[in-house]
C-alpha cells in the first residue's frame, strides 16, 4: 500500500517534469526550419488578399523559408518590443503606427533602408507624411504602408432639409451652416451639427496647421512648443467656437466610437476617418464626404494623416530579408488590393483608386500636417498633453491662452529631455 | 454554522444577485444583439433583434479552436503544479516549527507587493535565456509563480484549521504519517484544496499581458490574447468579442459545476470539528 | 499535544524539504527578475541604453527624482486613498452578505454563488469595458433609464469629476473583488460550530453578542487575511483605471501603478519606472504594516 502510494507520487512529479521538458524541447526542435518573422497589427486582416498574396509570392521566391505573420496589439505592441529589444530577439518585420517609429528610428532600434529606397515601389509618389513620419535625419527607417485620412462626414438629408445646396468652401459658410443645423434640430438636446468631442487633437489641431501655427518648432536643433503663437491661438479659438456652438459632444472625451454616435441618427456632421462609413448602417446610404474647409475660400483644411509604417529591426535575425518582404507586400499588386478595400495606399498615384462617397478622404490625405518630427514627440502623446490641454479649453476649466501655455511648456518640457 | 432562512435575506440576496449580475447579463445579451445596436445611443435592456452572428463570427475567426486548447493547456498547468509544490510548503508552514518560518511567510508575502507591470522586461530576458520565450511551458511556469504565493498561503490556512489531536489519534492507532496525511488530512482538505484551486484556475484563465508578451506564434496564444484581435484601428469588435466571452466562460462554470459538490462535501466535512 | 511538542524540538530537515520546490519555484521565476528591477532603479535606462546594451549608472538619483517631485506625494496620498476606501467596503460588504448567505433560502444562495462564479468566470477586460459602458457618455443604460422615467437629463460625462469617476472605479474594483472576499467568509462561518452559538443563545447573549464574542474571535485571521491581500491588490489596480479612461488617464487620474507604467512603458525611462515600483512596494509595506505583522505572526503559528 505504502510504496504504491509512493510511487504515484513520484510518478506525478515525473510527468510534470516530463511535461516541461517535452514543451520546452518542442520550441528548440522549431527552430531547424527557416522562418521569417512578421509583426503586423490586427487590421492587416481587413486588407483583402494582400497579405496571403504578398506570404505566396515571398514564399515562391524563396523556397525553403515560411512567413510566421504574429499579429500584434494596439495597446501593447510597444511594450512587447521594448522587452524584444532588450533581449535581443526581434522580429524581422515590424508594423508601427506612423506617430510610433520616431523614437525607435532615433535610438537606432530600426534597419537604415536609405540605401535600398529605390528597390521599393512607388517610392517617388509615397505620401509625404508617411514617409516623414518614416525618417530621421534625413535617413529612411519605416516603408509607408497604409494612411488613413479624415474629412467630414454629413447627412445630406439635413443639408437638404436647411436648404443647404453644396458643401462649405470656407470655415466661415461652415460655421454659418452648422449654425443652421443646430437652428433646425437643436432643440433635441442630444443633437450635435458637427461632433466634436473635447479630446479630439486630431481635429482639433488640424485648426492650428490651417492659420499656419504648429504644435511645436524646431530653431538650432531645440524643440519648443509653439501653441501660443498668434496662429496657434486662432486655431485654437476656431475650435472653442465649434465645440461651444455646434457640438453637443463630451467636451472631456474622446472621439472613440464616434461613428456609433453618428450611427444614432442625432449627428449632422463629424470629423471622420474614411472608414467610419463602414459601421453607420442606420442612416442608410444618408451620408457623404466633404473636405474640411479652411479659413482660406476655397481652399482645404489640412488634415492629419495616420497610418503605418513597416519596418525592419536592428536585432532582425534575417534584416535583409525582412526588407525584402516589406517590398513584396508594398508592392502594386499589393497595394491595389488595399486600395480596393477601402483604406488608402501609400502613394499619391493609387490615390484615384479610392472612388464614390470615399473619395474626398483620399483627396484630404494629398494636403495632410503630421506631427512634430522631434524624438521623443511620442511621449507628448502618451503624457496626453493635448488632449488634456483641448478639454481645458473646451471645457472652460482655462481660458485658450492659459491651456495652450500650460501644454506649450510641458511640450518643451517632454521634447528636450 | 447555517441558520433558517430570513425574508430579509432572501430579498437583500435577490438584490445582490441583480447588481452583481447585471454586469454579466449585459455580456450575454450583447452577445446576441445585431452590431449596430451594440453601442446605441438608445440602449435597452433587451434585444430588438435576436442573432446569433456574432457566436458564428466569432467561432469562425481564425485560431479559436487553438487558443482555448492553449488556454486548458496553461490552466491546467499551473493548476496542478501550483497545487502539487504549494501543498508540500503550506504542511510545512501549517504543521510544522522551524527556523526561518517567518523569514518564509514573510517572502512569500513580499512577492505579492512587486507589480507585475515592472517584473514584465526582466522576466522576458530571464526566459529567453532559458528557451521558454514562446513556449506555453514557460507561461506554465510564469504563472506558477505568480500564484503561488497565495495558493501556500491559503493552503496553510485550511490545513491550520484542521485539529491536530484527529492526526495524533491516528498517529497513536498505527497509521504512518503519510498514512495520517491521506485518510485524516487530504479529505478534510477537500474545500481547502478546491477553493484555492479555483483562484489559481481563475488567474491563469484570465491573466493576459504575460501571456501576450511572451507568446508569440499565432498556434501558441492563449485565449485572452486572442481575444485581443477584436480591437483595430478602427475600435473594437465588441459583438463577437462577448460572444467568444460567453463562450470562454462556459468552462470556468462547468469547471465549478464539477468541483460544487466536492465544495458541499468539504463543507460538511468541515463540520466534523464542532 | 506534549508528544508533538517534543518531537518538534529537534531539527528535522522535512520542513526544508517541504518548502523547497516553492522555494525553488520562486527564486527561478522571480529572483532574477526582482534583482534586475533592483538594478535598473540605479540606472538611466531609456531606448538609447538598451540598444547600446547596458544602462548608464545614475545613483540615487532615480529616488531622489522622484520624492522631490509634487506630483509623487500627490499620486501616493492619491493612491493610498483609493485603496483604503475600496478595501474598506469590499470587507464590509463582502461580510454583510456571507452573514446574509447563511439566511438564505438554498435557491437562491446557489444563485447568488453561481453570479459570484460567473463574475469570476468573465475575462477581466470585458467585465471593465461593460462597466465602462454602463457609465459612457453617449451610451448608457443609466443616463437613459433615467431618462425613460421621465427626467430629461443630458447626457452626462461621469469621470469629469474625479470623485464620481474614482467611485465607479472603485465600485467595479469592488465588484470584481467581491465574490472571493464573500465566499471566504462564508466558507469561514460555515466552519463555526452551531453548538457553540446555540448554546450562547441558550445563555441569553444577544446576536452582537455572538458576533463578537464567538465568531469575529474565530474569524480574525481570516480578516486579517482578506483586508492584507486586498490592501496588497487593490494598491496596484492598473486596468480599472486604464480602460476606463480610454488609456489615457489624466494626470487627475494617476495612481502609483499608472505613474510607475506611464514612465516606463509610456516615457520609456525603464529605469525611473523600476525606482517608482520600488517606491510603490516601500509604501505598500508601510501601509500594511500591522497587517503583515500579523499575518507572519498567524503563520508563525499560534
Amino acid at each position: 500500500m505504502r510504496s504504491l502510494r509512493g510511487k504515484s507520487v513520484v510518478s506525478l512529479c515525473v510527468t510534470a517534469l516530463a511535461v516541461a521538458v517535452l514543451a520546452a524541447g518542442s520550441t528548440v526542435a522549431q527552430a531547424t526550419t527557416k522562418t521569417l518573422t512578421v509583426w503586423l497589427m490586427p487590421d492587416a486582416a481587413s486588407f483583402g488578399t494582400a497579405l496571403a498574396d504578398a506570404n505566396k509570392a515571398f514564399e515562391a521566391a524563396y523556397p525553403g523559408y515560411k512567413v510566421d505573420v504574429q499579429t500584434q496589439t494596439w495597446g501593447d505592441h510597444l511594450k512587447k518590443f521594448d522587452a524584444t529589444l532588450v533581449a535581443k530577439s526581434s522580429p524581422d518585420v515590424i508594423e508601427f503606427g506612423n506617430t510610433e517609429v520616431l523614437k525607435y528610428s532615433a535610438s537606432g532600434a530600426l534597419t537604415d533602408l536609405t540605401s535600398q529606397r529605390s528597390t521599393f515601389a512607388n517610392n517617388a509618389t509615397w505620401l509625404k507624411a508617411l514617409t516623414d513620419a518614416g525618417s530621421y535625419n534625413g535617413k529612411l527607417y519605416g516603408i509607408p504602408y497604409y494612411a488613413g485620412a479624415r474629412a467630414i462626414m454629413y447627412r445630406p438629408s439635413m443639408f437638404a432639409a436647411v436648404g443647404i445646396k453644396s458643401a462649405p468652401k470656407s470655415y466661415a459658410e461652415f460655421l454659418a451652416d452648422g449654425k443652421l443645423l443646430m437652428a433646425k434640430y437643436g432643440s433635441d438636446k442630444d443633437f450635435s451639427a458637427l461632433y466634436l468631442p473635447g479630446k479630439y487633437w486630431y481635429a482639433a489641431m488640424s485648426f492650428v496647421y490651417d492659420a499656419g501655427g504648429a504644435i511645436a518648432t524646431q530653431t538650432g536643433g531645440k524643440w519648443a512648443g509653439s501653441l501660443t503663437s498668434d496662429a496657434a491661438i486662432t486655431g485654437l479659438n476656431r475650435f472653442k467656437e465649434l465645440s461651444d456652438t455646434l457640438s453637443r459632444a463630451d467636451k472631456a472625451g474622446t472621439e472613440a466610437s464616434q461613428w456609433d454616435v453618428f450611427n444614432g441618427g442625432k449627428v449632422a456632421m463629424s470629423y471622420s476617418n474614411g472608414w467610419e462609413s463602414c459601421c453607420i448602417a442606420k442612416v442608410g446610404t444618408d451620408w457623404a464626404f466633404f473636405p474640411m474647409p479652411s479659413s482660406t475660400p476655397g481652399k482645404a483644411s489640412p488634415a492629419f494623416l495616420g497610418g503605418s509604417n513597416l519596418a525592419v529591426p536592428t536585432y532582425a535575425k534575417n534584416a535583409k530579408l525582412g526588407a525584402t518582404w516589406i517590398r513584396f507586400f508594398t508592392n502594386s499588386n499589393q497595394m491595389t488590393t488595399i486600395a480596393n478595400s477601402g483604406a488608402i495606399p501609400n502613394n499619391t498615384r493609387m490615390l484615384g483608386l479610392i472612388t464614390g462617397a470615399a473619395a474626398p478622404v483620399a483627396q484630404a490625405a494629398k494636403n495632410s500636417w503630421f506631427v512634430p518630427t522631434a524624438t521623443n514627440w511620442v511621449n507628448v502623446e502618451n503624457a496626453n498633453t493635448l488632449q488634456n490641454m483641448l478639454s481645458a479649453i473646451a471645457t472652460g476649466s482655462k481660458t485658450v491662452k492659459q491651456a495652450a501655455s500650460d501644454a506649450s511648456d510641458e511640450i518643451t518640457k517632454i521634447l528636450n529631455q | 454554522m447555517k441558520s433558517k432562512s430570513s425574508i430579509y435575506s432572501n430579498i437583500s440576496g435577490i438584490f445582490a444577485i441583480a447588481l452583481m449580475g447585471f454586469p454579466v447579463y449585459w455580456m450575454v445579451v450583447t452577445s446576441f444583439k445585431p452590431k449596430d445596436d451594440i453601442l446605441s445611443t438608445h440602449p435597452s435592456f433587451f434585444p430588438h433583434t435576436f442573432t446569433l452572428d456574432n457566436y458564428s463570427q466569432a467561432l469562425g475567426k481564425y485560431g479559436f479552436t487553438q487558443a482555448l486548447l492553449n488556454s486548458v493547456y496553461v490552466v491546467i498547468g499551473t493548476v496542478v503544479i501550483s497545487m502539487f509544490i504549494a501543498l508540500f510548503a503550506a504542511i510545512a508552514v501549517a504543521r510544522m516549527k522551524f527556523k526561518g518560518k517567518s523569514i518564509f511567510i514573510m517572502s512569500i508575502l513580499l512577492v505579492q507587493m512587486v507589480p507585475l507591470s515592472a517584473l514584465l522586461i526582466p522576466l522576458y530576458i530571464l526566459l529567453t535565456k532559458l528557451h521558454l520565450v514562446n513556449s506555453l511551458a514557460g507561461v506554465v511556469l510564469a504563472y506558477v509563480a505568480f500564484v503561488l504565493p497565495f495558493v501556500v498561503w491559503t493552503l496553510r490556512g485550511f490545513l491550520v484549521n484542521i485539529p491536530l489531536d484527529l492526526e495524533e489519534a491516528a498517529l497513536v492507532d498505527g497509521c504512518t504519517k503519510p498514512q495520517a496525511y491521506r485518510h485524516i488530512l487530504f479529505p478534510l482538505m477537500a474545500p481547502g484544496l478546491v477553493a484555492t484551486a479555483i483562484f489559481a484556475f481563475i488567474q491563469a484563465w484570465n491573466e493576459y499581458l504575460l501571456a501576450y508578451i511572451l507568446l508569440s506564434d499565432q498556434s501558441k496564444i492563449t485565449m485572452p490574447v486572442w481575444l485581443g484581435s477584436f480591437t483595430t484601428r478602427q475600435g473594437t469588435d465588441w459583438g463577437p468579442l462577448m460572444a467568444a466571452s460567453c463562450i470562454t466562460a462556459v468552462p470556468v462554470v462547468i469547471f465549478f459545476l464539477f468541483i460544487q459538490k466536492q465544495l458541499v462535501q468539504g463543507v460538511t466535512a468541515g463540520a466534523v470539528k464542532g | 499535544m506534549s508528544i508533538a511538542a517534543v518531537r518538534r524540538r529537534k531539527i528535522s530537515p522535512w520542513p526544508y524539504l517541504l518548502i523547497f520546490p516553492s522555494i525553488l519555484a520562486l527564486i527561478l521565476i522571480l529572483g532574477y527578475p526582482i534583482v534586475k528591477l533592483l538594478n535598473l532603479s540605479f540606472q538611466k535606462y531609456g531606448l538609447t541604453q538598451i540598444i547600446a546594451g547596458r544602462g548608464v549608472g545614475v545613483g540615487l538619483k532615480n529616488f531622489t527624482d522622484s520624492l522631490s517631485d509634487s506630483n509623487f506625494w500627490t499620486i501616493l496620498l492619491r493612491t493610498y486613498a483609493f485603496t483604503f476606501c475600496i478595501v474598506f467596503v469590499t470587507i464590509i460588504v463582502g461580510a454583510a452578505m456571507a452573514h446574509l448567505m447563511l439566511r438564505m433560502h438554498n435557491v437562491i444562495r446557489i444563485l447568488l454563488t453561481a453570479i459570484f462564479v460567473m463574475v469570476w468566470a468573465m475575462p477581466q477586460l470585458v467585465g471593465i469595458s461593460i462597466w465602462r459602458w454602463l457609465f459612457s457618455f453617449n451610451f448608457s443604460i443609466i443616463t437613459s433609464t433615467v431618462r425613460s422615467l421621465g427626467f430629461p437629463i443630458a447626457n452626462h460625462n461621469y469621470f469629469q469629476n474625479i470623485i464620481s469617476g474614482f467611485t465607479i472605479i472603485g465600485g467595479c474594483v469592488a465588484w470584481g473583488a467581491l465574490p472571493f472576499v464573500t465566499i471566504s467568509i462564508y466558507a469561514a462561518l460555515t466552519q463555526v460550530p452551531k453548538e457553540l452559538i446555540e448554546a450562547a443563545e441558550l445563555d441569553g447573549a444577544t446576536r452582537f453578542q455572538v458576533f463578537k464574542n464567538i465568531i469575529f474571535p474565530m474569524l480574525f485571521p481570516i480578516y486579517i487575511i482578506l483586508i492584507s491581500l486586498s490592501v496588497i491588490w487593490d494598491f496596484q489596480i492598473f486596468s480599472h483605471i486604464w480602460v476606463f479612461l480610454d488609456a489615457r488617464p489624466a494626470p487627475q487620474y494617476f495612481t502609483m501603478a499608472i505613474y510607475a507604467f506611464e514612465q516606463s512603458f509610456g516615457q520609456s525611462e525603464y529605469g525611473k519606472g523600476a525606482a517608482i515600483s520600488i517606491l510603490m512596494i516601500i509604501a505598500l509595506l508601510g501601509f500594511t504594516g500591522y497587517y503583515l505583522k500579523q499575518m507572519v505572526k498567524i503563520g508563525d503559528g499560534q
